[in-house]
């Protein structure tokens, strides 16, 4: 059976603020080489308490890039793929008008190759190399070997 | 001039791109919030529906918990999990949304 990384966060609030705290990492070792930083944009409150649900657990807009990033992750015992992912928009505000934004989105349980996959395709996505097509072809490939 | 509350619940993926909008000056209730879920199901073929029973079920109970309002940007996703893509998604662009009727009162002599 794979080994699940921050395997009890929804049961935990630290361990869950540790996984958030894991995929900014992820990401923001990605965008140094660009010197790019990052925002989030999705707020992770309600009713005035954070949501510990992982849906989103990650959000990111990176507006050098013009690109989006929103990370679901979910219990090791959900049923199937460890790593799923799909490209949607979100509205951003420009300076006179909303614009949309291209939101790369992957829903994951976290394995150590559902992490793999996770780092090539955000790492794609930055770089303006992710086509919709190639993607499950990248999962494949990283989360199958 | 775009409105102050506004948001989608869209039905996507395997090929299916539906949705419901709302775009109003006050935030939308939660029996408003099912209705548009209720719609955006009528809307949805017999297969479509098949493959987002489960989805539509989370979603459903998801507004109906909602404690006090969501507040924009909010996006939630329920994926069947059985596929790729398939999913129906909620999203909050604006303003706030979900609030019980007696949220809206409030509401109104906080901020009008």
């Amino acid at each position: 059976m794979a080994e699940f990384l921050y395997a009890d966060f929804l049961n935990n609030k630290r361990v869950y603020n540790l996984a958030q705290a894991f995929w900014g990492r992820l990401l923001t070792g990605i965008l140094k080489q660009y010197g790019y930083d990052y925002t989030s944009y999705i707020n992770q409150f309600q009713g005035g308490k954070k949501e510990y649900d992982g849906n989103p657990i990650f959000s990111a807009f990176i507006p050098e890039a013009k690109r989006a990033i929103r990370v679901i992750q979910v219990s090791p015992k959900e049923e199937g793929d460890d790593l799923s992912a799909w490209i949607d928009s979100i509205e951003s505000n420009g300076k006179s008008h909303t614009e949309q934004t291209k939101e790369l989105v992957l829903d994951v349980k976290l394995s150590r190759k559902a992490k793999a996959g996770a780092k090539e395709l955000m790492t794609k996505w930055i770089a303006n190399q992710l086509d919709e097509s190639d993607i499950d072809e990248i999962v494949m490939l990283v989360t199958k070997e | 001039m775009s409105k102050k509350h506004r948001g989608r619940i869209q039905a996507q993926g395997g090929g299916t791109e539906k949705s419901q909008s709302w775009s109003q000056d006050d935030p939308l209730t939660k029996k408003q919030g099912l209705s548009l879920l209720k719609s955006l199901w009528n809307s949805l073929t017999k297969k479509e529906k098949e493959l987002r029973k489960k989805p539509y079920e989370d979603a459903q109970r998801y507004i109906e918990n909602v404690n006090g309002g969501i507040d924009a940007v909010k996006k939630k996703t329920f994926r069947n999990r059985k596929t790729k893509d398939v999913r129906i998604d909620i999203e909050v662009l604006a303003g706030s949304a979900f609030l019980l009727l007696l949220g809206i009162f409030v509401y109104f002599m906080l901020f009008n």
